[in-house]
């Protein structure tokens, strides 16, 4: 503890510990978060891929009876 | 094992004592050197301070970052997916009501929820269209006209099958069995379908003539209908507008 320098690094350190801890922290927080949303984003992908199989079988349906008009 | 740990232990004051004499020669040639080197040394120690005390400031600079603007634009982006999904809950209860099967929309796993590609939609389209066409000599839709105006019944289930057809190609592991009811139907189902497409002969009529002759046919009673086959479509709409002028 002779070195000036040796106390003022490790307080400098010891900060650094503490701050790393609360950045890990947040980013734990923000990891939860975005595993939230992708998850309920999935059931809104699901979603949209059945609306579109409906209109690709609705337009082939149309295209196999003769009955599809070209748009306006 | 003790003798040679004896012996380790008779040879190492011995050992201490050199790398301690070793320290203070090597104290004493440092002392000895030029004020340069503890300056150097200072330096050194200098910048190591500034660069932890960097380091330091970058890591709370990234903690604040993180937790004062990421975090609650994250929160904000969940908040208006949470409206999209409560916004397309009522056509995921169109569909569910549908296709007779549930979507996990709970956030639990759902059960028969099955993706079919592309290209096996409308091939399945295709062999549910062939029986159906096969089964009856009608079209697949008589529910539209030509004009392309789609004909409400009351009852009707052509919506319902056409979109069952449509979602049974999605879902193949489906437990109420959509995918074969839509190629074999049962018999309740044919007797209200029979029901429904000679509704459905009626209200095509009061647009313009029908050209299923079956409809006609069931309509009229079966007997007047194998009479009219031949080409008296024109007839029955002048018949119809005069009735309904």
């Amino acid at each position: 503890m002779e070195n000036p320098y040796e106390r003022q690094q490790k307080n400098i350190l010891s900060r650094i510990i503490v701050n790393v801890e609360r950045l890990n922290q947040s980013v734990v927080t923000l990891n939860q978060e975005l595993a939230n949303v992708n998850k309920k984003n999935k059931n809104i992908e699901v979603l949209g891929q059945i609306c579109e199989n409906y209109h690709n079988s609705t337009q082939f349906n149309l295209e196999a009876t003769g009955n599809r008009k070209p748009p306006f | 094992m003790n003798p040679p740990v004896y012996s380790e232990q008779h040879n190492s004051p011995q050992d201490n004592e050199t790398p301690h004499n070793n320290a203070a020669a090597a104290a004493g040639s440092a002392l000895r050197a030029s004020p340069t080197d503890t300056d150097d040394i200072a330096t050194l120690n200098q910048q190591i301070t500034l660069r932890l005390q960097t380091i330091d400031a970058n890591l709370g600079a990234c903690f604040r970052t993180v937790t004062q603007d990421i975090i609650p634009r994250v929160r904000g982006y969940a908040a208006v997916c949470d409206g999209v999904l409560d916004s397309a809950a009522t056509l995921a209860a169109l569909f569910q009501e549908a296709g007779q099967m549930q979507l996990p929309l709970g956030g639990e796993e759902g059960e028969g929820l099955q993706q079919d590609t592309l290209p096996s939609a409308p091939a399945a389209a295709a062999t549910t269209t062939a029986p159906a066409a096969g089964a009856l000599p009608a079209p697949v839709s008589p529910t539209v006209t030509s004009t392309g105006h789609v004909l409400r019944l009351p009852d009707s289930s052509d919506e319902e099958d056409a979109r069952a057809d449509a979602t049974a190609t999605m879902h193949t592991g489906s437990a109420t069995g959509s995918v074969s009811t839509s190629a074999t139907p049962g018999d309740d189902s044919t007797l209200q379908r029979a029901s429904r497409k000679r509704k459905a002969s009626l209200l095509l009529r009061r647009e313009y003539a029908s050209s299923s002759p079956v409809a006609r046919g069931a309509s009229r009673g079966g007997s007047h209908g194998a009479s009219r086959d031949s080409g008296t479509a024109t007839d029955d709409t002048a018949e119809l507008l005069h009735l309904d002028g």
